[in-house]
């Protein structure tokens, strides 16, 4: 279904909104380039996101160590071996999984955009995975930031082990703007329920 | 839905195509379609009324109540 009447709807031929519905057809048009670019945009980052997490385990050793103790949980002894590495790629593919999925959504939906499908169905159904995926990276940071710190200090001597629980701003931000959406999906059903009446008006 | 749509009735009597209306009116033929299926869920005054002009005829010849 289309989102927008179209320009060769009843009340557009020959009426004096012509400009107007001409400023419409302009804004779709511009929705339509912008969100094919930001669909591309989405998925090469849902590509480069694991890819560019494996690099930092494998070359982790070319940072400057201050910036790498920076990065990594506190307690942890460097060099790490490699059996931590893995445990440290696998822990952060916890949230990167996440994330991925939500790039995923998010092409899917500007891919909606693209096609000039605005309020549709697919549209709402998009929006909820969104909200979803926050809640979810909430969880899923909370819980590898635990496990990063206890993957990462398992080979140091014991009484040197340890795990940390913690929750950031990022994670707050994300819990927040999940809730956000949700609210949004449900304004979004309403747009489509009102579209969905527009359309069918001749 | 108890309002019954006669509009393919009056498009024989006159003996004129879906299209060529839908052309005269301004809507796209399948906006027309949507209205002589019945599955419209309104009617804009504007469209019932270019509808009537072009096929000489008054709304209640194209809309009937059932009920």
């Amino acid at each position: 279904m289309h989102a927008r009447h179209g320009a060769d709807g009843p009340a557009a031929a020959g009426s004096p909104r012509r400009d107007g519905t001409d400023k419409e057809r302009d804004n779709l048009e511009r929705i339509r380039n912008a969100s094919r670019r930001l669909n591309r945009v989405f998925l090469t980052t849902f590509w480069a996101a694991p890819a560019l997490v494996a690099l930092f385990w494998i070359c982790m050793d070319l940072l400057p160590p201050a910036e790498l103790a920076r990065m990594l949980p506190t307690g942890v002894r460097l060099p790490l071996p490699v059996s931590a590495r893995i445990m440290g790629f696998v822990v952060s593919m916890i949230p990167v999984g996440v994330t991925m999925y939500g790039l995923r959504t998010l092409a899917a939906l500007f891919a909606l955009y693209a096609r000039g499908e605005i309020f549709g169905a697919g549209c709402v159904h998009r929006y909820r995975l969104l909200a979803r995926t926050l809640l979810w990276w909430f969880a899923a940071s909370l819980v590898s930031g635990s496990l990063m710190s206890l993957a990462l200090t398992l080979h140091n001597p014991p009484g040197r082990r340890m795990i940390s629980l913690g929750v950031g701003s990022p994670d707050l931000t994300a819990l927040l703007v999940g809730a956000v959406l949700w609210v949004l999906a449900r304004v979004m059903e309403e747009a489509r329920a009102l579209q969905e009446e527009q359309d069918l008006t001749v | 839905m108890p309002i019954r749509i006669n509009l393919d009735v009056m498009l024989a009597r006159r003996k004129m195509q879906s299209n060529e209306l839908a052309a005269l009116v301004g809507i796209t033929a399948q906006n027309l379609s949507v209205l002589k299926t019945g599955r419209a869920k309104a009617v804009r005054l504007s469209t019932l009324e270019a509808i009537c002009r072009h096929l000489d005829c008054q709304p209640g010849d194209i809309l009937e109540y059932e009920p």
